[in-house]
């Protein structure tokens, strides 16, 4: 695919939409000032549902449209990925009162896990070691999520650079460890997350929309997952990008300032620090060809 | 009493007459040779499994339009039959890891099992099962038709395989070697990274050449 291409389908198109999407839901047109302490505004916001759409619309563009259950093709586990944060960020749209139980997070992360780990339970475990992954995989979806929630409610500037860098970081390692395809899909994801936290410095309404840390959140444990069961990304370097979100909370509620500059600034480059040692191992671990592949 | 003791003499010729007698009673097919038809066709309807040390998958594709590249599949397995006298009842299945995916440079090869290419993972085996066995138009030569299934995606193809040789291994057992060549386009099984900007070509020459060990 040429370059111009890429650009286009996993930068330009997903920044445009999570553009318009954060248009319709902040109105900078009208002047209106952000809530106190930032925040989602009282109008509805679609920013969830912008990083999902452009998700999808990332992925078809680049790579073709993800596969799906009785295609000619089988979906592997990134074609599930897309669709499963598809059906989430549908879901944070509106849950109606009785869906919300249904799409509560132990059922959600369940759900999403389950496919991506099919193939690993058809052709490589027994009961035992998919229990263990399982339930292990469970474990840290929930714990990343309750990391970046928590970074939100605290350093809510810093909670969207936080997923914008670890987004990033995870599309070098894993192109630089094997799948250039799995590096592409991230892009899209990435680009739409950092339109949105640009945007919302710039008119200091910090704090990401409802569901969007969580949809970023189950994008990059995803995108993780396959790479390290389906690729070849180290155990050391997903453990180091999986832990950025704990290194900047940490950092934020430890040594951080609660407001000002620092506050944004400190979870930042906690998160840097963990973030940079991946891309380290990665780039000292990738021996490259000097005629290319 | 020296009835009683000549009795194990009596016992031991009677039995020796019963079995003489059971032997000229058998059917005459043990005494009688088997025709050289009979004979060949009995050797050669018999289930070989493949031998993966001694058995062969490559595969050719080029690589910008400029040269070709071969790689090969370091881990094959599999059985067939063959049989002579109906080249019909012959059959066979063989199995190839996707993961032994071997490109000689380390880094290229995990390109290879990579969700990119083959997904070696998700999708751990490569394999052909033959549907129908006809006699070729050359000599020692099969048209075999199968389902190819790559990346789990199961596609028809026709191959032509040629008999190598046959003949005693090591320690006597029966050999038999064939050998074939076909084409797939990979666009076809979901292998279709590269495919656009002609980084990887879209037809697959594979050549296999199979060595199976009587059963």
């Amino acid at each position: 695919m040429p370059v111009g291409a890429i650009l286009l389908w996993g930068v330009a198109a997903p920044a445009a939409l999570a553009a318009l999407a954060w248009c319709v839901g902040r109105r900078p047109w009208r002047g209106d000032r952000p809530p106190p302490g930032g925040g989602e505004p009282s109008v509805r916001c679609w920013e969830a549902q912008a990083v999902a759409l452009a998700f999808l619309i990332g992925y078809t563009g680049q790579l073709g449209p993800p596969r799906w259950p009785g295609g000619e093709v089988p979906p592997g586990a990134q074609d599930w990925l897309v669709w499963i944060v598809l059906a989430v960020g549908l879901a944070y749209a509106r849950p109606p009162r009785r869906l919300r139980a249904l799409f509560s997070r132990p059922l959600i992360a369940a759900g999403a896990l389950a496919p991506l780990l099919l193939p690993m339970i058809r052709h490589h475990w027994d009961a035992q070691p998919a229990i263990g992954w399982f339930g292990g995989l469970w474990a840290g979806l929930l714990a990343c999520w309750w990391s970046g929630d928590a970074l939100a409610r605290r350093a809510p500037a810093a909670a969207a650079g936080v997923l914008v860098m670890t987004g990033a970081a995870l599309a070098l390692c894993a192109g630089l460890s094997g799948s250039a395809k799995l590096a592409q899909a991230a892009a899209p994801v990435c680009a739409a997350l950092g339109t949105l936290w640009v945007l919302d410095l710039w008119r200091h309404a910090s704090a990401p929309a409802t569901g969007t840390v969580a949809l970023a959140v189950l994008a990059w444990f995803g995108l993780g997952v396959t790479a390290f069961f389906y690729s070849s990304l180290p155990a050391g370097q997903a453990l180091l990008l999986g832990s950025a979100p704990l290194a900047a909370l940490a950092s934020s509620t430890v040594v951080g300032p609660r407001e000002g500059f620092g506050a944004t600034v400190v979870p930042l480059a906690a998160a840097a620090l963990p973030l940079a040692a991946a891309l380290f191992l990665a780039w000292s671990g990738f021996e490259p060809d000097p005629y290319g592949y | 009493m020296k009835i009683l003791q000549h009795a194990p003499v009596a016992l031991g010729a009677t039995l020796f007459l019963a079995l003489c007698a059971a032997a000229l009673a058998r059917p005459t097919t043990l005494a009688a040779h088997p025709t050289e038809a009979e004979a060949y066709a009995e050797a050669y309807a018999e289930a070989y499994a493949i031998d993966g040390t001694h058995s062969t998958v490559l595969f050719k594709v080029s690589h910008f339009r400029s040269s070709l590249y071969y790689g090969r599949f370091n881990e094959v397995s599999g059985e067939f039959t063959f049989d002579t006298a109906d080249p019909a009842a012959s059959s066979v299945r063989m199995v190839v890891r996707a993961d032994s995916v071997d490109a000689k440079v380390e880094n290229l090869s995990k390109h290879l099992r990579s969700p990119d290419f083959l997904d070696a993972t998700q999708f751990p085996e490569i394999v052909f099962e033959s549907q129908s066995v006809a006699a070729g138009e050359a000599a020692d030569t099969l048209e075999v038709t199968g389902e190819l299934t790559l990346r789990g995606v199961t596609k028809p193809v026709t191959v032509t395989v040629e008999k190598v040789g046959e003949g005693p291994g090591m320690r006597g057992a029966r050999l038999m070697g064939w050998h074939a060549t076909f084409t797939i386009d990979r666009g076809e099984f979901g292998v279709d990274y590269g495919i656009e900007r002609g980084a990887v070509g879209r037809e697959v020459e594979l050549i296999v050449s199979v060595e199976g060990h009587a059963r």
